[in-house]
């Protein structure tokens, strides 16, 4: 019997600008094509407070796994883990869970606090605050329908990719 | 158009101690069981000869490899960024390429110098290399060549988490 499984399933980067990070990662390792989300304005809870803030991401195959670049006005993202002079940062890695509310507690018990909810997303990305152990953020969201399709959206993109147009539409 | 197609194998921490590191990650994704070794190494090091002995910890998290690096004791790419008063950091993620030097020569074009180019003593053909990506990505790059001695080390550590029920999450590598 397998006592519990939580694959890493995406390897995230805060970045300046997150199409020119996807495209120099393309032609470094050739990940991708990229699917990207435009800066728009979401909304999050930090602390129990509710923030509006601009975002954009772009998001590729790489390997088994799925890469993201992203730029936000969130501040507990620019705040925890400022850049520094770089162009880009490793931000976090992600989980995919049945029950979010289980695992958010579950992290909680381990001395993982909260830090940050993306509240717009039906998946409703949870950002875990294990910077003092990893040096990244935990994100984890619930398998919903429309999360497990972004998933299969930007993998199948992948297949035979051949560099051409690496940076493309909206996913969704 | 020709894309290099590398896909990510490893990603790595340094850590202060390497078996509570690893026990802590295996307890909270479910990794593992780790495989813990040493490999007496020799190499350059930003362009001075440098000896030491490796300290790693290997398992398996989902489709990747996770390691634990340790402390050398001794100036290495290994211990060059600093904990800062976590317990790890991100270190590098690893590559498995055909031609070690081909890619060492491609990652430099790409803007990422080599920082260490090193060889395990007891398998001298063994040669990897971390490229300087610290600037851009805040961690160093691992190439190493597909060798059957690495390549079965990878399967070793995947094998061994299927089914894993959480007994033994630590393991000595040589065994």
């Amino acid at each position: 019997m397998q006592f519990f499984s939580r694959p890493v399933r995406q390897i995230a980067y805060y970045a300046k600008d997150p199409q020119d990070a996807a495209r120099r990662h393309s032609a470094a390792f050739g990940s991708g094509p990229y699917l990207t989300g435009p800066p728009r304005t979401t909304r999050g809870l930090y602390r129990g407070e509710e923030l509006e803030f601009e975002i954009s991401y772009a998001l590729g195959q790489w390997g088994e796994v799925m890469v993201e670049f992203f730029n936000s006005g969130d501040p507990t993202a620019v705040q925890y883990l400022p850049l520094e002079g770089r162009p880009q940062r490793l931000h976090h890695m992600a989980l995919i869970v049945d029950d979010l509310d289980a695992e958010v507690a579950r992290f909680e018990a381990a001395g993982y606090p909260t830090a940050f909810i993306f509240t717009e997303a039906d998946f409703r990305p949870t950002f875990m605050n294990t910077l003092a152990d990893l040096g990244h953020f935990i994100e984890i969201y619930r398998a919903t329908p429309t999360l497990l399709k972004n998933y299969e959206t930007v993998r199948a993109a992948a297949a035979g990719f051949d560099g051409a147009d690496p940076i493309r539409g909206p996913l969704a | 158009m020709q894309l290099v197609k590398r896909p990510i194998r490893q990603v790595a921490y340094y850590t202060d101690d390497l078996v509570a590191a690893a026990r802590r990650h295996s307890a909270t994704f479910g990794s593992g069981p780790f495989f813990t070794g040493e490999a007496p190494c020799r190499g350059l090091y930003r362009g001075e000869p440098v000896e030491f002995t490796g300290r790693m910890c290997l398992g398996q998290w989902g489709e990747v490899m996770v390691e634990f690096i340790g402390d050398t004791g001794v100036p290495t790419v290994l211990n060059e960024l600093p904990l800062e008063g976590r317990r790890e950091r991100p270190h590098h993620v690893a590559l498995i390429v055909d031609d070690l030097d081909a890619e060492i020569a491609r990652l430099e074009a790409v803007g990422y110098p080599a920082a260490m180019i090193a060889s395990i003593n007891a398998n001298p053909d063994f040669r990897y290399a971390f490229m300087d990506s610290v600037k851009e990505l805040g961690y160093f790059i691992e190439v190493y060549p597909g060798m059957p001695s690495l390549l079965q080390t990878y399967e070793k550590v995947r094998q061994a988490s299927i089914g894993w029920d959480g007994r033994d999450p630590l393991r000595e590598l040589s065994r």
